[in-house]
C-alpha cells in the first residue's frame, strides 16, 4: 500500500542514510515527543477549575485548598515530563 | 594507588563541590542553633530568629506526627534533612551557582534514599511482617506489587529533575534573548522557576515519602499512638 512512496520520495529528495539523516530525524522525533504536553495542560485545567468551584463554595477554606490542588498538579506533571526528557536525549544525538 | 585516589577526587565534577558546599553549611547552620537553644533557661526569650526556626521546626514535627504516629523521632529527622537540602538546591540558581538538582545523579540518589526510609519505617513498624505485605490482598497480585515498590524510585527521580532542568532551560534562552536587557526581564522568571518550582518539588517529594511511609505501618490498625 506505501510502495507509491519508493517511487515518490527518490524524485523529490536525495536519501542517503548518513549521520546527517539520522541527526534530523532525531530532531524530528524530539519535536514530536513534545506533544505528550497535550493532556497534561488539559487535565491540569481540569483540576484546577475544580479547585476553583470548590473555593468558590466555602472561601474560609481557600489555603488548604490550594495547597491540595498544587500538590496534585505537581504529581499530575509527570507525565508531560517524560516527554520532554525524551526530546531532551533525542537532540543530543 | 594514592595517585587514583587524588586523581578522582582533583577531578571531581563541580556540582559535587557545590553540593559538598551546601551539606557544609547546613551543618554550620544547625551547629550553631543547637548549641544555641541548649544552653537557653526556661525562663530566658531566644531572639527572633531562632524563634522562627524554633516554630518551623515545630511545624514539621507535628505534621509528620499526625502521619506516622508513634514512631515520628525516626521519620522526622531524615525527612527534614532532605527538605532542607532539596530545597537550597533547588534555589542556587539566583545565587549563580549551579543546582546540584540538575544532575540525575543526585536526584537518583535522594529518590534512593527515599526508597530506605519508607521501607525501613515499615521493618521497624511491622518487624518481619512487612515483607509479607507484598502477598497482600491476593498473592496472585504479587509481581504488580513487587513493581509498585521500585517504580516511585524512578518517577520521583525524574519529576525532580525534569522541572529543574526545563526551568534552567528556559531561563538560559531569556538571557540568549534579551542581551543587556536581562537585567529587567530575567527576575520574573528567577522567581518563577527558581524558587517557585523549587519549593514546590520540595513539599512534593518529601510528601511522598511521609505517604508511602504511612501506609507501611499496620500497628492495631491505627495509627493514633502517640
Amino acid at each position: 500500500m506505501f510502495e507509491i512512496f519508493n517511487v515518490l520520495i527518490p524524485n523529490i529528495m536525495e536519501v542517503v542514510a548518513n549521520e546527517f539523516f539520522r541527526s534530523g530525524m532525531a530532531y524530528i522525533g524530539a519535536g514530536i515527543a513534545v506533544t505528550t504536553g497535550f493532556g497534561t495542560g488539559i487535565g491540569q485545567g481540569i483540576a484546577a477549575a475544580k479547585a476553583v468551584e470548590a473555593v468558590g463554595r466555602q472561601p474560609e477554606a481557600a489555603g488548604k485548598i490550594t495547597s491540595t490542588m498544587l500538590i496534585g498538579q505537581a504529581v499530575a506533571e509527570t507525565t508531560g515530563l517524560y516527554g520532554l526528557i525524551i526530546a531532551f536525549i533525542l537532540t543530543g544525538k | 594507588m594514592i595517585d587514583n585516589i587524588l586523581d578522582y577526587i582533583l577531578n571531581l565534577p563541580v556540582y559535587f563541590v557545590t553540593s559538598l558546599g551546601i551539606i557544609l553549611f547546613l551543618i554550620i547552620l544547625s551547629i550553631w542553633v543547637g548549641s544555641y537553644v541548649s544552653k537557653l533557661d526556661v525562663r530566658d526569650k531566644p531572639n527572633k530568629f531562632v524563634t522562627v526556626i524554633i516554630q518551623f521546626i515545630d511545624f514539621f514535627n507535628s505534621y509528620v506526627k499526625s502521619y506516622i504516629g508513634k514512631h515520628w523521632k525516626f521519620v522526622t529527622p531524615i525527612a527534614l534533612t532532605l527538605a532542607l537540602y532539596v530545597a537550597i538546591s533547588n534555589m542556587s540558581g539566583i545565587f549563580g551557582l549551579e543546582a546540584p538538582t540538575k544532575f540525575t545523579a543526585i536526584t537518583f540518589s535522594l529518590s534512593i534514599i527515599s526508597f530506605f526510609v519508607v521501607q525501613i519505617t515499615g521493618f521497624i513498624s511491622q518487624s518481619w511482617k512487612h515483607f509479607l505485605g507484598i502477598f497482600q490482598p491476593i498473592w496472585i497480585l504479587f509481581p504488580l506489587n513487587i513493581v509498585s515498590e521500585f517504580t516511585p524510585i524512578l518517577s520521583m527521580a525524574l519529576r525532580l529533575f525534569g522541572n529543574i532542568v526545563s526551568g534552567s532551560v528556559i531561563l538560559l534562552l531569556v538571557y540568549k534573548l534579551t542581551g543587556w536587557a536581562s537585567v529587567l526581564v530575567a527576575p520574573a522568571f528567577h522567581v518563577i522557576f527558581d524558587i517557585g518550582f523549587g519549593l514546590v518539588q520540595t513539599l512534593v517529594l518529601v510528601l511522598l515519602t511521609i505517604i508511602f511511609a504511612s501506609t507501611k505501618i499496620n500497628e492495631d490498625d491505627l495509627n493514633f499512638e502517640n
